[in-house]
């Protein structure tokens, strides 16, 4: 090691030392707390039994039934949760696309462009228990907003028009919770992120740009686009880890997880189980191999999403 | 005035007015939850659960419910420990996330990518297994039922360190060197070239971790004991019982608590709008 | 080099505004600096978990005008399980806890969780035998007792008088059957000329008023097989499922779900109080939501009976004073002021369901409130008790996968995807499999 490195290595050391400390405190303590119970069985109360990869095989392992006659999954709950999330995970490349042409739009010198930036960022501001009781009576079946708006939609031009039962049905359930987080996310974090992103675009390269006649839409592809990647590999990922572990609030206020299981995800699942079934072992197990997952996917992500990210 | 700068002038013209034309209509559909809470708010209690027929127009306003839900709980005790803690959270979590995020970015030693995503990794763990480990640590430090509680742990967030090192990367290095040649210590080019510069981004994450301190809910409920300590959600939260609510006064303290976010976002405008300044400097 | 690099400024800055971060957070929360705690220093606490309905200030008012304010009461929110079960797991122990259910009940008990109140109700001469005997399964487990109720409630008819009287329906008396109810609730259904409902005869019903009254169990005597798929069963399931799905005079979930406060609980009380469904099946407590809407005119009734076993359901809450808690007589001292005849006669008074102790259930203050004149029919509560029985509970599988199990099958039921009879079938196979792996490996139960 040269005598600039170790400058630098050292100078890395004070610069991490504030966020580091108390990262390791408070982050990877009860990170690995965590992962330590998935190899016990633990009822919250009494201590702690080491019971090695029980909760593993009950997890992901399957056996004969004999009444049914027929092999079975220890648990199938499980992996009808999985399929839940990431049903709903189907929605990211949409919400993140919307955000950044909103953000586009937004990007403008345009009078009152502030006004329509704080609008379209409310509902990110108002989410919450209340606001998912507003959208439960939007999308009720008989008397909400959509299914009348569809309904006199239909009045009109005179055929009998009905919406469907959004909530209340398992193969609507789930898109309606997507639509939802589209909508609200729309202005939302994401579309602030490419806000700021886009200011960091350097001017030359437009200017550069505009002088080889490139269209709008060139532009964006040679100039934009590249310029933000950091940016958007930045969502993409949050997403993706996000979205593994989404859907505690919308189960929780709006759907209880159902009709029929069918909102149910893992996080959901997984905060039953260690609290209404008091297995946090168990939990702990379900936890582990979420993360092994979301580790692999963003890994994935990262070698391949990570090449095509251009850092000026 | 050429024919040409009149059809680019024009297009121009036709563009905003597109813009606004598609912007405007979202505004509207992006408008209706906070115009519900207002409104609602603004009725008397038994207009706000009459069969979820939202009457969009209200028949008569009442203000009654302002000064109703202001006594139902200590507001002004609630908002104190709400900005405490969001305050102090925010700088804490900004200054080491910026620190932090520096060293990703823009140093080079050994192990650095490997740590990083370390950092990455420990947000794949939901919270709902965390939790009580969480809460085990604060008993052993004593921190149970404190100030410290609600501000200290998430005050470094992997979150907020993977944010700014990616605005950090994206940043031209050119200014950096040349403070290098001038013999800046990595400190001075910190203060005086990476954060000048991150002004976007640094208001960005401002805002965002305010709004995640100033909407947590599940672990001051857990952490907080007396109810001095309260904060605002924990207090919002007295207003849905088991089985029901009282819509009204709720959306009115839902409104009152709003107020500092929607602030700080508008102050924070300009900065979302302000780019590098580049022109003068390569040259 | 030619000028001294400019070390002294950012580093020490950064160093500044964390340092003040930490201190400013100790100065916070050093004793008496967090103003308010500083009055409580040296007097015995006692935090009460419960959830915040506005009744428990008048209850803790009670205890300051009775007990004088040598104890401080904290009311602690407690909105879902997560806080107190992370608290008692990290030995934060609340002194007292509500706990909803018998089944919860039961899992702490077995768990060791909670303290045996029997010696401390024998020194304060609270005796067992003054509560109601169907609330054993609340309380006790095995010979300890394990959590005292302050209050309980019968599930009986509420309806709308008005809504009755426009109808030109009689209303509901002593000795009418669930064919009468059905009969009052397709007159009390009311739809626009597109079929939508304007009103609705009667809100969800919970199953095991019905379904008990058929003969029908959800577990055999010793909890070893779920007896869903019992012909009676099937056919309690096919008369509770017809006033949704062929009567429709009872809105579906997503009817319902529209208008619920949080989650499930509400929906039936909103639409009830705002005078869209004509009658509802619940306990006393809705009372306190009920008497809000001051136009609603409304009054109790028996729940029908079909003759061949006569049962309705009963709901109830206990206190529970856990283990590693060391304030126990203070929390006890309140406990004990919980079941005070002060306290009781405010859960009559307020409407919070009926006292728990079978004496101030039975007094002439429960049965006539002068504040509320119209609440005549008080006795239909009591009389209901009679037959009241709480909650089925197997102690061979969790509450968690049982409720689960049949609220699934139930939503593909509503969808009409399945029949009454197939779901009744798949709710007792599917509970029966993981009854019979659960006995065969205990580890997965507890």
């Amino acid at each position: 090691m040269t005598r600039r490195q170790k400058a630098e290595s050292l100078a890395a050391v004070a610069f991490l030392a504030p966020n580091v400390a108390g990262f390791l405190v408070f982050t990877l303590l009860p990170v690995l707390g965590a992962f330590v119970l998935a190899f016990t069985n633990w009822d919250l109360f009494r201590p702690p039994r080491w019971v090695g990869l029980f909760n593993f095989v009950s997890l992901l392992g399957w056996h004969y039934d004999e009444y049914a006659g027929r092999t079975v999954m220890n648990d199938p709950f499980f992996w009808k949760y999985v399929y839940n999330t990431l049903f709903l995970m189907m929605a990211i490349p949409i919400g993140i696309a919307g955000s950044l042409i909103c953000a586009l739009l937004m990007n403008q010198k345009l009078r009152g462009i502030t006004a329509f930036r704080t609008i379209y960022f409310l509902p990110t501001v108002c989410s919450g228990v209340a606001i998912l009781i507003l959208w439960k009576w939007l999308y009720n079946n008989d008397i909400g907003l959509f299914n009348t708006l569809i309904r006199q939609f239909g009045d009109w031009i005179g055929v009998p028009l009905r919406g469907p039962n959004w909530l209340g049905s398992t193969e609507w359930a789930k898109p309606s919770l997507m639509l939802m987080g589209l909508w609200t996310g729309l202005g939302g974090f994401n579309m602030i992120l490419y806000l700021a992103a886009l200011q960091g675009v350097p001017r030359e390269q437009y200017e550069a740009a505009a002088m080889d006649g490139a269209s709008a839409w060139q532009t964006f592809w040679a100039v934009t686009w590249p310029g933000i990647s950091p940016t958007t590999f930045f969502i993409l990922i949050m997403s993706v880890i996000g979205g593994f572990q989404g859907g505690f609030m919308t189960a929780n206020v709006m759907t209880q997880g159902g009709p029929a299981g069918s909102t149910t995800t893992i996080e959901y699942y997984i905060y039953n189980v260690a609290f209404t079934r008091f297995l946090m072992g168990y939990a702990s197990a379900i936890a582990w191999v979420l993360f092994i997952v979301i580790l692999a996917i963003t890994l994935l992500t990262w070698r391949f999403g990570g090449r095509k990210v251009t850092y000026v | 005035m050429s024919d040409r700068t009149r059809s680019v002038r024009k297009t121009a013209l036709w563009k905003a007015a597109l813009t606004y034309l598609v912007l405007g209509l979202g505004a509207v559909t992006m408008l209706v939850p906070f115009y519900w809470m207002v409104l609602t708010s603004l009725q008397p209690p038994e207009m706000a659960f009459s069969m979820g027929q939202i009457r969009w127009i209200p028949e008569r306003i009442v203000w009654q419910n302002y000064p109703e839900a202001w006594k139902a709980i200590d507001i002004p005790r609630l908002y104190w420990n709400s900005i405490v803690v969001a305050v102090l959270g925010t700088l804490g979590q900004v200054l080491t996330s910026s620190l932090a995020a520096f060293a990703f970015a823009r140093l080079e030693f050994p192990g650095r990518d490997r740590l990083f995503f370390a950092y990455l990794a420990t947000m794949m763990v939901p919270g709902s297994v965390t939790m009580i480990p969480n809460f085990v640590l604060l008993r052993w430090l004593g921190w149970i039922d404190t100030y410290q509680a609600l501000i200290i742990p998430g005050m470094f967030s992997a979150y907020g360190t993977f944010l700014l090192r990616q605005f950090f990367m994206g940043l031209p290095t050119e200014l950096e060197d040349a403070a290098k040649i001038d013999g800046s210590s990595y400190a001075g080019i910190w203060a005086r070239v990476t954060l000048p510069l991150s002004r976007p981004a640094l208001a960005t994450l401002t805002t965002f971790t305010f709004m995640g301190f100033w909407g947590a809910y599940m672990w001051p409920l857990i952490i907080i004991q007396s109810p001095e300590l309260r904060t605002l959600p924990i207090g919002l939260a007295s207003f849905v019982g088991r089985y029901s609510a009282e819509y009204s006064l709720w959306m009115a303290a839902s409104v009152i608590a709003l107020i500092p976010v929607l602030l700080l976002f508008i102050f924070n405008q300009r900065y979302f709008q302000e780019g590098i300044k580049m022109s003068g400097i390569k040259g | 080099m030619s000028r001294t690099p400019d070390r002294r400024p950012p580093l020490a800055a950064a160093g500044a505004v964390l340092a003040s971060v930490f201190l400013g957070a100790a100065l916070l929360t050093a004793p008496g600096c967090a103003p308010g705690r500083s009055a409580r220093e040296g007097k015995v606490t006692v935090r009460w978990v419960v959830d915040p309905n506005p009744v428990r200030q008048d209850q803790i008012a009670g205890f300051y005008r009775t007990h004088g304010r040598g104890i401080e009461i904290i009311l602690d929110p407690d909105a879902g399980r997560q806080k107190v079960l992370t608290q008692l797991a990290g030995g934060i122990y609340p002194e007292l806890f509500a706990i909803y259910d018998p089944a919860t009940v039961q899992v702490f008990a077995r768990k060791g969780v909670l303290t045996d109140l029997r010696p401390m109700m024998k020194r304060h001469g609270i005796r067992l035998e003054d509560f109601w005997p169907q609330l054993a399964p609340y309380m006790l487990y095995g010979d300890q007792v394990v959590g005292l109720p302050d209050n309980c409630g019968t599930y009986v008819v509420f309806y709308n008088k008005r809504l009755f009287r426009e109808a030109g329906v009689p209303y509901p008396r002593e000795g009418w059957n669930w064919n009468d109810l059905l009969e009052a609730a397709r007159k009390l259904t009311r739809r626009d000329e597109r079929g939508r409902t304007l009103q609705f005869g009667i809100g969800y019903i919970e199953p095991w008023t019905i379904f008990w009254q058929y003969g029908a169990r959800m577990y055999s005597e010793d909890g070893k097989r779920c007896l869903l798929d019992s012909p009676e069963a099937k056919k309690a399931a096919e008369f509770w499922a017809s006033f949704r799905l062929t009567e429709r005079v009872t809105p579906t979930p997503s009817e319902e779900q529209g208008l619920a406060a949080m989650g499930g609980w509400g929906g039936t009380a909103n639409l009830f109080k705002a005078e869209k469904i004509a009658m509802h099946i619940v306990g006393r407590w809705m009372s306190v939501e009920y008497r809000k809407n001051k136009d609603l005119e409304w009054d109790v009734a028996p729940v029908p009976q079909t003759g061949k076993v006569r049962a309705t359901l009963l709901a109830s809450k206990v206190y529970a004073i856990p283990k590693g808690n060391r304030n126990k007589e203070a929390a006890f001292t309140f406990l004990k002021y919980l079941m005070s005849k002060e306290n009781q006669l405010i859960v009559a008074a307020t409407g919070d369901g009926i006292p728990s102790i079978r004496a101030y259930g039975q007094s002439r203050e429960f049965l006539y409130n002068p504040d509320y004149p119209n609440e005549r029919n008080n006795q239909v509560f009591l009389d209901e008790m009679r037959w009241a029985r709480p909650p089925e509970v197997s102690p061979y599988i969790s509450e968690l996968d049982a409720t689960a199990i049949f609220n699934e099958e139930m939503d593909l039921m509503w969808q009409r995807e399945q029949t009454p009879f197939q779901a009744c079938e798949r709710i007792a196979r599917r509970i029966n499999a993981i009854i019979r792996r659960n006995i065969a490996n205990p580890n997965l139960l507890d």
